[in-house]
């Protein structure tokens, strides 16, 4: 099971994630998207599984849908965090050397990459 | 898998570069750290990621054109990218370039959105004297910025035409000595507007930036004098007679969205085009000054204005395919930022905001201000966002100071949660003195942000159009990018 939907009340529903799977930082900024239209509250429910309680907001609320879309966004956001942990270094370098002093002579003489191979 | 089943685990077949990722449909997008983007098939995407493209096939070598991967030496992407990103926040160079002067808070009009909160005509304890104005012009001579744009607004600035004149004549003597592009642009509903007046802008090339709301009826129920009577007859006048005298050219106007004109836009885009203007930018009510106050009169829901501004911008593609070369102004600048390497001179969305570095305001009475809804919210009483005083600081206690850096760390997208993964970040920005009013914190919380949702979904609507790739309207963008008509466009095409 990497998750399993539990239907508490019309109003509120618990969706349960198996964590080797889902990052407790892809499951908040997941529940973060969602705030304006639902209550969100995460929490870890055992070692192995973390709980993510949505309570709506609004009356007119299909569970499926918005169970489907949490999940589509909740993979999203696992994709966007394990991106930045793969080349989140490189991107601070790139940002770093964007903003770093230009010396014409030395772009002139093919200096400025040195130091920059891997 | 071919790299995994011969014991290639770390050895993987390309390199992935820094991307972010947002769903078409069954396509995705690919934004580079630079802003050049990609769409791919969801099929694609996944084999991208699980590194099985084929380094010979089409989309490996359309994601490498993009630095999304590459399969050579990582230190000449990182390079193309930095330089790619460099021009891209280039903006940056010049510090602050756009200097708004209150010239006064009296206006001869009241309308029913003010976002100035403006006074009666006879108030004129809020003009800004000519030793404010000196002193204020000193401070902007300051700035590094090569370019110097002094945007005069109000009130109604053309009610202190005398400090005008004055800003103008001193700011031209001082850039004798610092040779600056100068430019002056003021923001007049047109009411006063007299022969003297029109000389002086014609003279000194001020241009004219006016408001204009649509075609009378919808224009007089906002724009009215302070006896409540309309003002349409009279700007439509004086609108013919600025073009006439300083170029047609040269002058602008804005217009606000309400419940009035909201499900109307295509009647005041024909009257914007009746009246001669080549553009229109289509704007949404500030929640500040009188317009807050008049919210359930003349407020809509965001996602209502999305709406109509989605068939205006069909219905002004569609006359520009009638032969007209028409433009609305926010598409423009968006797609600018899509389609082209450069930056667009847009203080309301970048990263990090204008606020201050980019534009500053001159009070009447020599505060400053970093922005004109900073402005706006310490007319309301809150003055959070007052930097300083043209009498009481110095330039390098204003903007090096602690208060301004702080508002700008305030304002970078590329930490503000939600903003920091979006795939639309390169091309959108932040506002700090909106959020703040709006939502309590500089930052904002975007999930409820109309601010966050009304640039999601257009800059969204835009990147979905491209990626239809309809010819006819590619060139009705790039006819608006590069202020060109579609014929000058298809003749270029035809030469290649």
């Amino acid at each position: 099971m990497d998750r399993d939907i539990e239907i508490i009340s019309a109003e509120k529903w618990l969706i349960k994630l198996d964590k080797s799977i889902y990052d407790k930082e892809a499951v908040l900024k997941t529940g973060f998207i969602f705030q304006d239209h639902f209550d969100v509250k995460v929490s870890s429910i055992s070692d192995k599984i973390f709980g993510v309680l949505i309570s709506k907001k609004e009356v007119d609320v299909d569970v499926n849908d918005i169970a489907k879309r949490f999940f589509n966004e909740l993979i999203d956001q696992q994709i966007r965090l394990d991106n930045e942990k793969m080349f989140g270094d490189l991107r601070k370098e790139i940002v770093k050397q964007a903003f770093r002093p230009v010396h014409f002579n030395k772009i002139k003489n093919g200096m400025e990459e040195k130091g920059d191979e891997k | 898998m071919e790299w995994k089943k011969k014991g290639m685990r770390n050895k993987k077949p390309y390199i992935i570069l820094p991307y972010h990722f947002e769903r078409f449909e069954n396509d995705v997008l690919l934004v580079n750290i630079a802003g050049e983007f990609i769409f791919i098939s969801d099929h694609e995407f996944d084999k991208f990621r699980r590194y099985e493209l084929k380094k010979g096939e089409v989309t490996f070598l359309n994601l490498k054109s993009k630095h999304i991967v590459t399969d050579t030496n990582l230190a000449l992407p990182k390079y193309l990218l930095a330089t790619k990103f460099r021009t891209k926040k280039s903006f940056l160079n010049d510090f602050t370039a756009l200097h708004i002067f209150i010239l006064t808070l009296r206006c001869n009009q009241k309308c029913r959105y003010c976002q100035a909160s403006s006074e009666d005509e006879a108030n004129r304890e809020s003009d800004m004297d000519i030793k404010t104005a000196k002193k204020c012009i000193d401070f902007v001579f300051k700035s590094p910025s090569s370019v110097i744009k002094i945007e005069f607004q109000g009130g109604e600035p053309l009610l202190n035409f005398k400090t005008l004149k004055f800003i103008v004549k001193y700011a031209k003597t001082l850039n004798k000595k610092y040779r600056k592009d100068l430019q002056f642009v003021v923001c007049t509903n047109l009411i006063k507007l007299t022969d003297e007046i029109l000389d002086f802008l014609a003279r000194h090339r001020i241009l004219v930036s006016t408001s204009l709301d649509g075609p009378k009826e919808i224009h007089d129920a906002n724009r009215v004098l302070r006896n409540g009577k309309g003002t349409y007859e009279i700007v439509s006048k004086n609108i013919k007679c600025a073009q006439k005298v300083i170029g047609v050219r040269n002058v602008a106007a804005l217009m606000v969205t309400t419940k009035y004109n909201i499900n109307r836009f295509n009647e005041v885009i024909d009257e914007y085009i009746s009246q001669g203007f080549g553009a229109i930018f289509l704007r949404t009510l500030h929640p500040f000054g009188r317009a807050k106050q008049e919210q359930k009169l003349l407020g809509y829901n965001i996602f209502e204005f999305v709406k109509f501004y989605k068939e205006a911008l069909n219905y002004i593609i569609d006359i520009n395919l009638a032969g007209i070369n028409f433009s609305e102004i926010y598409a423009t600048i968006i797609l600018s930022r899509l389609l082209t390497p450069f930056p667009t001179g847009f203080v309301d969305l970048q990263s990090p905001a204008g606020t201050g570095i980019e534009c500053a305001v001159y009070n009447h009475d020599g505060d400053i201000y970093v922005s004109d809804e900073a402005r706006m919210l310490a007319k309301m009483g809150d003055t959070s966002f007052r930097i300083g005083n043209v009498y009481k600081n110095d330039y390098e206690e204003i903007f090096d100071g602690e208060k301004l850096r702080e508002i700008i760390e305030s304002s970078c997208v590329e930490t503000i949660p939600q903003c920091s993964e979006c795939a639309f970040q390169i091309y959108c920005g932040s506002d700090p003195v909106r959020n703040y009013h709006t939502q309590g914190d500089m930052i904002g919380h975007m999930p409820s942000s109309e601010f966050h949702h009304k640039n999601y979904l257009i800059i969204r609507h835009l990147l979905d159009t491209i990626r239809e790739n309809n010819p006819e309207v590619m060139n009705v963008f790039w006819s608006w990018i590069t202020n060109r008509s579609i014929e000058n466009i298809n003749r270029s095409k035809a030469l290649r």
